[in-house]
C-alpha cells in the first residue's frame, strides 16, 4: 500500500501509540481488502456502543485505547447506547449494566467522540456529495451512499473508531467508483405509501440483489416518498444484505449516470401488493410498541405525536420512542415531548431497544413499524415481534 | 519433508504449532472468549482449546463484535498461535492486529487440500509463507 509521508509517521509511532495502532489496523485491513492507498475522511461514525453488544471485552479495548491517549482527528459520532443509560429506563436495569454502559460512553467522549449517540448521524452533520466517510451502522451507510451521494463502506465498529483516530480509512470498496456500478435491476410495481411497506420492500431488495441494485419505481417515486419511509427501506436493505448502497431512481445523486454504466447480471420485479398481503398476514399483538429504528427525526416525531393524540396506539401497555438527544431537545422545546409523556409515551434518548436485552425490562412481545427491529429483536432479545405500521 | 505454501500476506510474529482444522467459526458464539475453547457443535474442532494451536479455516464468519472476542483471546493468552485462512475480512484482520494474533491469508489452495489436524505448521512472516513440517 502506498502511504503518504505523514501516514508513514503515524505508522512509525511518531505521533503516539494510539495513532500507531489505529494505522496498523487500517493498513492491515486495507491490504486485505485490496486497497492501494488510504483516503482522508471528513466524518467517522462508530458502532458497537451498547454494553450488551460489546461486553467487558469491548470496555477493555476502549480502556486500552484511552490509556494510550487515543483522540479522534476528525468529526466522529457514535451509535446509540443500550437503554440502560436512558433516563426513562435506567432504574429498570441493575447497577452493573448502568455503570458499564456509562463507562463506555465516558471512554468514547474522552477520545473526542461527539455527544451524538444516534444511528442517524447525518442530522448532526450532513455529508455532501462526494465526501469520503468511515461509517459503521449499516442503515446510516446506506443513507449516506444512496441518498447523499457520499462514499463509505460498511465499516466494522472498531475499524470506524480507528478511522476516526487516524482521520482516514483504506481506499477500497465503494470509495472507488468501479465498485459502485449497479449489477442488479429491481423494478417496483405499485406505489409504496407507508413506512412499514417501505421496510418490507427493503428486506426484499436486500435479499434478492446479488450486487448493488438499481431500483426503478413504476408508482410513486422515492423522491416523493416521505424521508422516514426511505430511511425504513434503506435500513431494511442493510438488514437483509451486506450491501452498502442502493441506487434509487430519482433520488441517488448521479442516478442517470449509474443507469448508463450499469452492468446488470440479474433483474427482478417486486409487486407492492405482495408486500401488502405479507403485512396483512401478520398476527398477534405486542405488549409494547417500539418505534425509532432508525431514530426518529423531528418531522417523524411530529407525525407520530399526532397519531398518538388520535389514539392510534391505544391498547399497547407502553409506547417507546427511540431518538437522538438532539431531536429529543428540539421536541422538548416544541412541547411535543411533554404532550407525549402525558399520553404515556417513554423515550429512549440516545439509546436503542434493538441492542438492549429487552427481557430485562419484562418484555415478551413487541410490535414495531421497523422491518429492521422486527428482524433483529427476536434474535437479540428472544422476544417475539410483530410488524404494525403507522 | 517440509511443504511450503505462499500466502498473500502473513503478519504478526513467526509462529509454529499443531494444526487445528475447523469449518468457518464466528468468534461471537462459536468460541469461548475466556478459555478459547471451540463451542460450535458442528465444527470438527468442537471442544478443542485454541491456545498453542494453528487454527485453519477457509474464512471466518460473523459480525463486528468478533473483533472484540479475538482481542480478548489475545489478552488472556487463550488465542491460537496463528490463524490461517483463505479469505480475510475486516473483522478477522482488525481482531488479529488488536489481539496480537499472527494471521496468514490468501494461502495457496494446495495447503487447504492436504492439511490435517495434528500436523505441525510453521507460519513465517519473513518468507510470507505457511509450511507443513514433517509431511
Amino acid at each position: 500500500m502506498h502511504l503518504t509521508r505523514e501516514e508513514e509517521r503515524f505508522l512509525n509511532g511518531e505521533h503516539g501509540e494510539a495513532l500507531r495502532l489505529a494505522m496498523e489496523v487500517l493498513v492491515r485491513v486495507g491490504e486485505a481488502m485490496g486497497a492501494e492507498s488510504m483516503v482522508p475522511i471528513s466524518h467517522a461514525h462508530v458502532s458497537g456502543v451498547s454494553y450488551f453488544s460489546i461486553g467487558d471485552y469491548g470496555v477493555e479495548l476502549l480502556e486500552e485505547l484511552a490509556l494510550k491517549g487515543a483522540k479522534v482527528r476528525v468529526f466522529t459520532t457514535a451509535n446509540p447506547s443500550s437503554m440502560a443509560l436512558a433516563p426513562d429506563f435506567m432504574d429498570r436495569f441493575g447497577a452493573r449494566y448502568v455503570e458499564k454502559q456509562h463507562r463506555i460512553i465516558e471512554l468514547l467522549l474522552s477520545m473526542g467522540v461527539h455527544e451524538s449517540f444516534t444511528c442517524i448521524p447525518y442530522i448532526l452533520r450532513t455529508p455532501r456529495q462526494g465526501e469520503h466517510l468511515a461509517w459503521a451502522e449499516s442503515s446510516a451507510v446506506l443513507y449516506a451512499n444512496s441518498v447523499l451521494g457520499a462514499y463509505t463502506n460498511r465499516e466494522g465498529g472498531v475499524v470506524a473508531l480507528m478511522a476516526g483516530i487516524a482521520g482516514r480509512t483504506y481506499m477500497a470498496g465503494v470509495h472507488l467508483r468501479e465498485f459502485r456500478v449497479p449489477r442488479t435491476l429491481v423494478r417496483v410495481a405499485g406505489s409504496v405509501k407507508s413506512r412499514v411497506i417501505a421496510g418490507l420492500l427493503g428486506l426484499r431488495i436486500g435479499a434478492m440483489s446479488s450486487g448493488i441494485p438499481f431500483v426503478e419505481f413504476r408508482g410513486v417515486s422515492p423522491a416523493d416518498m416521505p424521508i422516514g419511509a426511505v430511511k425504513q427501506m434503506l435500513a431494511a436493505v442493510g438488514t437483509a444484505s451486506d450491501l452498502p448502497m442502493v441506487v434509487l431512481e430519482g433520488v441517488t445523486p448521479g442516478y442517470r449516470e449509474y443507469r448508463r454504466c450499469a452492468d446488470f447480471v440479474d433483474r427482478h420485479t417486486i409487486r407492492v401488493e405482495e408486500l401488502v398481503s405479507e403485512l396483512g398476514r401478520e398476527e398477534g399483538r405486542g405488549d409494547v410498541y417500539i418505534t425509532g429504528c432508525p431514530h426518529l427525526d423531528l418531522e417523524e416525531l411530529k407525525e407520530l405525536a399526532e397519531l398518538v393524540v388520535r389514539g392510534v396506539f391505544d391498547g399497547y401497555k407502553e409506547i417507546w420512542v427511540a431518538l437522538s438527544p438532539k431531536v429529543y431537545r428540539l421536541g422538548e422545546e416544541l412541547g411535543i415531548v411533554q404532550k407525549l409523556r402525558e399520553l404515556g409515551v417513554r423515550f429512549a434518548v440516545g439509546a436503542c431497544p434493538v441492542v438492549t436485552k429487552l427481557r430485562l425490562l419484562g418484555v415478551e412481545a413487541v410490535a414495531t413499524d421497523s422491518a429492521k427491529a422486527y428482524s433483529y429483536i427476536p434474535k437479540i432479545s428472544g422476544v417475539t415481534a410483530v410488524l404494525r405500521g403507522w | 519433508m517440509t511443504l511450503v505454501f505462499k500466502a498473500r500476506r502473513v503478519f504478526g510474529k513467526d509462529a509454529e504449532g499443531v494444526a487445528l482444522i475447523s469449518t468457518p467459526l464466528s468468534p461471537l458464539g462459536d468460541i469461548d472468549p475466556e478459555s478459547g475453547v471451540v463451542k460450535a457443535r458442528d465444527s470438527p474442532a468442537y471442544g478443542e482449546r485454541l491456545a498453542g494451536r494453528v487454527l485453519v479455516m477457509r474464512y471466518m464468519k460473523g459480525s463486528t463484535v468478533g473483533t472484540y472476542v479475538l482481542y480478548a483471546l489475545g489478552r488472556r493468552g487463550a488465542a491460537p498461535r496463528a490463524i490461517v485462512v483463505e479469505r480475510p475480512d475486516p473483522v478477522l484482520v482488525s481482531g488479529c492486529v488488536l489481539g496480537g494474533i499472527t494471521l496468514a491469508y490468501g494461502v495457496e489452495q494446495g495447503f487447504f487440500e492436504v492439511v490435517r489436524s495434528g500436523m505441525r505448521i510453521r507460519v513465517s512472516v519473513s518468507t510470507q509463507s505457511v509450511s507443513i513440517l514433517d509431511f
